[in-house]
């Protein structure tokens, strides 16, 4: 009998093993190559950065630390409307506590289920660890029965062998891990009929409500919320929805640092995607600018040449070293 | 609740760890409840419909022991039948007859509009109530005594790893089990497990796979080459197979894990020489309840050939109602009892044959040549759609075709399980069983045969959110 308990416990335990196995080997590898290095940081971050692909595109970390000294993570997602941007901030703070959250406010004027791309959602939730944060940020922006895949993304992978075995695997965002998050998409493209406006929306948004809870949470962890809109192409709703976070800005005391009409990028050789998301160039502009703002107003300490962030170098000659084979020239 | 799903991981391993922990006099209670919340998953309140019919049979059975003339315990009996076969008139038919009627009255110029219903069909409910028949029909008949709890014999009717397809038990047979204390033992714990896993991979492996092709095949049949409804039928013939003898495998085995053995519903149907052989391999606890319970009654092969021929085809036309309410499955039924007629009628040979093997080879692949017409008219969506596609096979075999959205991995995985199946079915045709096979191999192996097993039916199920999920085909009936 005891034999034949120790026998089975050992074949379970083997089957546990290899269902594990199988989960990191079916698994997309994107979410891991855009978060896992927010996991595997033992040092923390500075400043993180949270929102849409305008944030993904348009902040490079590497370049921060590079030019300010100051380490931070891009978390952005594409189509990522606030509401979800305040669970992503909350199950990142579970991980690190920044000086700095960035929020994109993009998206402020979209509800969180009709935005939010489904294999954006797998983007994030896939490579976050199963845990009490996850569980609530999943039930949170998940419609019941359909969170099980995300709490267990094994059970939507384990078709992917199909996928594997002829090679087809296509890439949902361009990020490798020593970019802390950002992405870089080499491409551009001009737009002239662009009009800037600053009228504001009158009353409520959907995403109105989420900038509340986001800075009490950040309030609530002593992290100080700055509230971002992003250069690149808007419709006048956009624009209008962006500007006025002001509002909401103004009412909360949060400092909102809009970069609609700041002139900070070239409309003609700095963004791609009909000027909707920046490019390289656009991205290395606003990095700067932001960069520079944000060491000024927190006094962001200058960690490079430290030991413990050595790491940080070797990431930042990768990052380079891609740019220039990707980038140059076009 | 179905058995492919996580509901039932989680319901089985709890429902079986109780079972076993709990004094046995009282194990029958915790599975009569368990029975109940497994049916109640689907519609809570076709529960009463069950208990109705329980409540119905049980007092029928003990009206007739207690009542002593016989033409009453004959009144007491049909009160039981015909109070079933209403209720499963109703809740199946009533759609179908109206249709019937319908159609009738267009054809004759009659100006009559019969009422739309839509009525849903409760999960597993021909096959209780069959099961529920039966046991009246055995009591009337002095083959059974008629249970004297009720609550025992509800668990006979609604015992959950049999409930919703079958195979459909008599009650000589299955109440003694149910109701009776259970030890744990590995090894039968072990073989019914072994056959539960044997159950996954014909379900989610090879049925739910080959569903994708058939019904994209299917579906557009009208644009289809002859070559791909020919394909897809024969697809479909192995799906059929593998969704409901996957069913009867996960049932047999549960059951088997609690200590209750269940008939062989499944044996190797496509290796049978002839159409009766076929109907003697398939689905046998229902083929054989239409044998006793109609066949039989109606007097079987006495009274000569033309005799025998009708009963066969009463009791066939019976089945294909019992399948679905619709008229492919009329003409299916009525196909396959046609075809048993007209092999009762060919002359046996006189002689031995020279190459045994070979004429038995050749008798099975005409045997499955015409089951796969009959799926052909099973699987399309109407009986005028099964003659357009039987129609469509030779006039339009080359025909370009469309795209099935299948792709070359996903084919080659259908065809490598189609010979594994095969291969497992060869194996118990030789009489022998994959339990008997592995229990030669050193338990190391076994375990990393087993473990590879488990993995293989996780990896290439079909079953999760990517996929779209498969109810099994015979929860319809």
């Amino acid at each position: 009998m005891k034999k034949k308990i120790t026998m089975t416990a050992l074949w379970l335990a083997a089957l546990v093993c290899c269902l594990l196995l199988l989960d990191r080997g079916m698994r997309r590898d994107d979410s891991e190559r855009k978060y896992g290095a927010f996991f595997a940081e033992k040092q923390g971050f500075d400043v993180l950065f949270l929102g849409t692909s305008r944030v993904l595109d348009g902040i490079s970390p590497m370049e921060l630390w590079r030019d300010c000294g100051f380490t931070s993570y891009n978390m952005g997602n594409n189509s990522e409307p606030l509401g979800v941007t305040r669970w992503v901030l909350e199950t990142a703070m579970a991980y690190h506590t920044p000086r700095v959250a960035v929020i994109d406010v993009f998206y402020v004027g979209h509800a969180v289920d009709e935005a939010w791309t489904y294999s954006f959602r797998h983007l994030f939730y896939d490579a976050l660890p199963l845990s009490r944060a996850k569980i609530k940020a999943v039930c949170a922006t998940q419609p019941e029965g359909e969170r099980i895949e995300f709490l267990m993304p094994f059970s939507l992978y384990h078709g992917r062998w199909e996928e594997i075995l002829s090679g087809q695997v296509e890439r949902l965002v361009d990020c490798e891990p020593y970019m802390m998050g950002g992405e870089m998409r080499f491409d551009r493209t001009a737009r002239d009929d662009y009009a800037f406006t600053d009228d504001m929306t009158e009353g409520e948004l959907p995403g109105h409500q989420a900038l509340r809870e986001i800075a009490a949470l950040c309030r609530e962890h002593g992290v100080e919320p700055v509230f971002v809109a992003l250069p690149g192409h808007a419709s006048e709703q956009e624009q209008m929805n962006m500007n006025s976070v002001q509002r909401v800005a103004d009412e909360l005391g949060v400092p909102f640092v809009n970069m609609l009409r700041m002139g900070i990028v070239d409309n003609q050789t700095d963004c791609y995607d009909e000027m909707g998301h920046l490019n390289p160039d656009g991205a290395s502009k606003a990095t700067a600018f932001l960069g520079a703002w944000l060491k000024q107003q927190y006094g962001l300490p200058d960690r490079r040449g430290e030991s413990a962030y050595a790491n940080w170098d070797a990431n930042l000659a990768k990052y380079e070293a891609y740019r220039v084979e990707n980038w140059t020239g076009m | 609740m179905l058995f492919n799903s996580f509901e039932f991981l989680i319901f089985f391993p709890i429902v079986t760890v109780v079972y076993f922990l709990l004094p046995g006099k009282i194990q029958w209670i915790w599975l009569l409840v368990m029975s109940y919340f497994f049916y109640m998953n689907w519609h809570a309140e076709y529960a009463l419909l069950m208990a109705a019919c329980t409540i119905v049979t049980y007092a029928c059975g003990r009206i007739i022991t207690a009542l002593p003339e016989k033409k009453h315990k004959k009144i007491a009996m049909w009160a039981g039948i015909v109070f079933n076969i209403g209720l499963l008139g109703y809740f199946k038919y009533t759609g179908f007859f109206l249709d019937v009627i319908q159609r009738a009255c267009n054809l004759l110029s009659i100006p009559m509009a019969t009422p739309k219903v839509s009525i849903l069909l409760p999960v597993g409910i021909s096959f209780y109530i069959f099961q529920a028949l039966s046991y009246v029909i055995d009591v009337y008949k002095g083959r059974v005594k008629a249970e004297r709890n009720l609550f025992k014999y509800a668990l006979f009717v609604s015992f959950f790893p049999q409930l919703v397809a079958g195979p459909i038990e008599r009650s000589n047979r299955l109440i003694r089990q149910v109701t009776a204390e259970h030890r744990f033992d590995w090894e039968r714990t072990r073989q019914g497990l072994l056959i539960m896993l044997l159950g996954f991979f014909e379900k989610v492996v090879i049925a739910d796979r080959a569903c994708m092709y058939v019904d994209a095949i299917y579906g557009s049949w009208i644009d289809a080459s002859g070559a791909q409804i020919a394909l897809a039928t024969f697809v479909f013939a192995v799906q059929d197979l593998c969704d409901f003898a996957g069913y009867s495998h996960i049932a047999i085995g549960a059951a088997k894990v609690l200590g209750v053995e269940l008939m062989t519903n499944f044996r190797q149907p496509y290796f049978a020489h002839s159409v009766q052989n076929f109907w003697a391999r398939w689905h046998i606890s229902l083929s054989t309840w239409f044998r006793d319970y109609i066949y039989f009654p109606l007097g079987a092969g006495r009274g000569g050939r033309l005799k025998q021929a009708r009963n066969l085809m009463i009791v066939y036309t019976v089945s294909g109602l019992w399948h679905g309410a619709a008229l492919k499955y009329v003409a299916w039924g009525m196909l396959n009892g046609a075809l048993q007629v007209v092999e009762g009628l060919l002359p046996q040979p006189k002689n031995k044959p020279r190459f045994p093997k070979l004429d038995l080879l050749l008798h099975i692949l005409l045997t499955d040549f015409l089951i796969l017409i009959t799926m052909l008219i099973f699987r399309a969506g109407s009986l005028s759609s099964a003659l357009g596609m039987l129609l469509r096979i030779p006039t339009a075999w080359n025909a370009p075709g469309i795209a099935s959205g299948f792709s070359s991995m996903q084919a080659l995985c259908t065809g490598v399980c189609f010979v594994i199946l095969f291969a497992i079915e060869l194996i118990h045709e030789k009489r022998k069983t994959l339990t008997e096979l592995t229990d030669r191999l050193p338990s190391a192996a076994r375990g990393t045969l087993y473990l590879l097993a488990v993995l293989a039916i996780i990896v290439f199920g079909v079953w999760g959110p990517g996929y779209a999920a498969q109810a099994f085909i015979y929860f319809q009936f």
